[in-house]
């Protein structure tokens, strides 16, 4: 769109099963290096033995004061993810600028780790009282406000739940408040660690957690891997960016968001294909400057069969020349913090200009209509990104981005 | 925060509620006659404290003493009269 205002990603931060910080996740991508791990203790009776849990965390090196003991371990995280994308864009706020920036996270379920805690005690160790920090660590919000708290950030900030899809949609409204006005700066992104018992069983009981390992888009997939994690962008004005030298990693340049109006729990084409379009429209992105999608890509028969379709449908015969990856095949699927953590590795693939390729293990599967991206491309230049996000409930979230103005 | 000077801890009262309000203390260093202003606690701090003290000596502690108590030496009155009171079939 002519004359609308841009915004650029000057900052990225992420803690995932496959680093602990922006240098490493991209290291594991790049070299094929999964974050998957056996459940130890194994719960009884679950059908699924990895998942891809964040290692190498101590949250008692990482902050100062009692944090360690007194945040959900997903709010300790977005607080990890924000500090290291705050230093990163080398932003400073000054009293104005904090009126003026917001922050804006996504959570699909909250401080469940808390919850199951809290309920232990209750129904398993017989107390009748639990933690006056109950609350204040469950409410899903809390990433967001621990880092307005910390970084004194005082413009408008929330905390979106849509499922997998939250924080794709958080970021999508970062975005839009910075284009209507509201907000100069937009620190975005998702949290979540839910890999605790009563997480595990509910997730066991859906049957789509991979008794192996999640391989999206890969023959003899069998599901999904559950991950935890967190990722944060800093999202600034155009004009800000450049007036401050800002070290700019991509243009965010859209967002589409769709319901299917549908299932539960199965997705539907013509969500996906609408919010692509959507994408597509908002980033003035044609299909032809696609060159690489970090897709839903749930590792689930029935998911990835649904997306390739879809892609198909947007992109015609274009598909079998856009590098289709998910790497939830590296990080698992962080639910509420995926499209942040799936964002931040569109985002490097175009300020790296590569992409990940799917790690071995994943083979081609002949009825998924897409190119497989199993080696590295050759030279061709990325132009542009889509990062898909599908989630439970049929809600529909695509983010656009382009690579760097004067990159190339 | 000088210790010299200050009452001997002597029973296991005032060591478990010195011992439970350590707990979100931040590091500082709890004594019989310190107060919470002193110990740095908001009011947040102060229900954590006296979560602490009641899983320290499983009591309940009520709301109107729960929001008065302010110093470490209340605290330990408290828990002693609430120890006490236990079997007498009141609270």
């Amino acid at each position: 769109m002519s004359g609308r205002v841009r915004a650029f990603v000057t900052g990225v931060g992420v803690i995932s099963a496959i680093g602990c910080d922006r240098e490493s996740f991209w290291h594991s991508l790049a070299t094929g290096k999964t974050g998957f791990s056996p459940l130890d203790p194994l719960p009884p009776d679950l059908g699924f033995s990895h998942v891809a849990a964040v290692r190498d965390f101590d949250p008692e090196k990482r902050f100062e004061s009692r944090m360690h003991q007194t945040l959900d371990r997903n709010a300790q995280f977005a607080l990890a993810a924000a500090g290291e994308a705050i230093r990163d864009a080398g932003i400073e706020f000054t009293p104005e600028r904090a009126l003026r920036t917001g922050v804006i996270t996504g959570c699909g379920i909250g401080g469940s780790g808390t919850l199951d805690h809290s309920y232990e005690r209750l129904y398993r160790l017989g107390k009748t009282r639990a933690s006056p920090l109950t609350v204040p660590n469950i409410m899903p919000s809390a990433g967001a406000s621990h880092i307005s708290m910390v970084h004194g950030l005082k413009g408008p900030s929330f905390t979106v739940s849509s499922a997998c899809a939250s924080s794709a949609h958080a970021m999508g409204l970062g975005l839009n408040l910075i284009r209507s006005g509201v907000l100069d700066v937009a620190i975005v992104g998702g949290h979540e660690a839910q890999l605790n018992p009563g997480s595990l069983y509910g997730w066991d009981a859906l049957r789509v957690v991979s008794p192996t390992v999640c391989r999206p888009f890969s023959a003899g997939r069998d599901g999904m891997t559950l991950g935890e994690g967190a990722a944060v962008l800093v999202i600034e004005r155009e004009d800000l960016a450049r007036s401050r030298g800002a070290r700019i990693y991509a243009e965010f340049a859209g967002c589409g968001m769709t319901a299917d109006a549908g299932h539960l729990t199965t997705p539907s084409v013509e969500g996906p294909v609408g919010a692509m379009r959507a994408a597509l429209e908002d980033a003035d992105m044609s299909i032809g400057e696609v060159d690489h999608i970090n897709a839903h890509g749930t590792g689930t028969p029935g998911n990835d069969r649904t997306e390739a379709e879809a892609i198909c449908q947007v992109f015609g015969e274009r598909p079998a020349r856009i590098q289709v990856v998910s790497t939830k095949a590296f990080h698992g699927h962080t639910i509420g913090a995926a499209g942040a953590v799936e964002a931040v590795a569109s985002v490097l693939a175009l300020d790296r200009q590569t992409v990940p390729v799917h790690p071995a293990g994943c083979v081609p599967d002949p009825e998924i209509g897409l190119a497989f991206v199993d080696q590295k491309p050759g030279n061709e230049t990325l132009r542009a990104a889509l990062s898909h996000s599908f989630a439970f409930g049929g809600l529909n979230a695509v983010l656009a981005f382009r690579r760097a103005p004067g990159k190339f | 925060m000088n210790k010299e000077g200050a009452d001997p801890v002597s029973s296991p009262i005032e060591e478990g509620v010195i011992r439970a309000i350590s707990k979100v203390a931040q590091g500082r260093t709890v004594l019989l006659e310190s107060t919470f202003e002193d110990l740095g606690l908001d009011s947040l701090a102060i229900i954590e404290a006296v979560f602490e003290i009641e899983e320290t000596f499983d009591i309940r502690v009520p709301d109107e003493e729960a929001k008065s108590i302010r110093t470490v030496r209340e605290a330990i009155e408290g828990v002693e009269r609430l120890v006490a009171g236990e079997g007498k079939g009141g609270s």
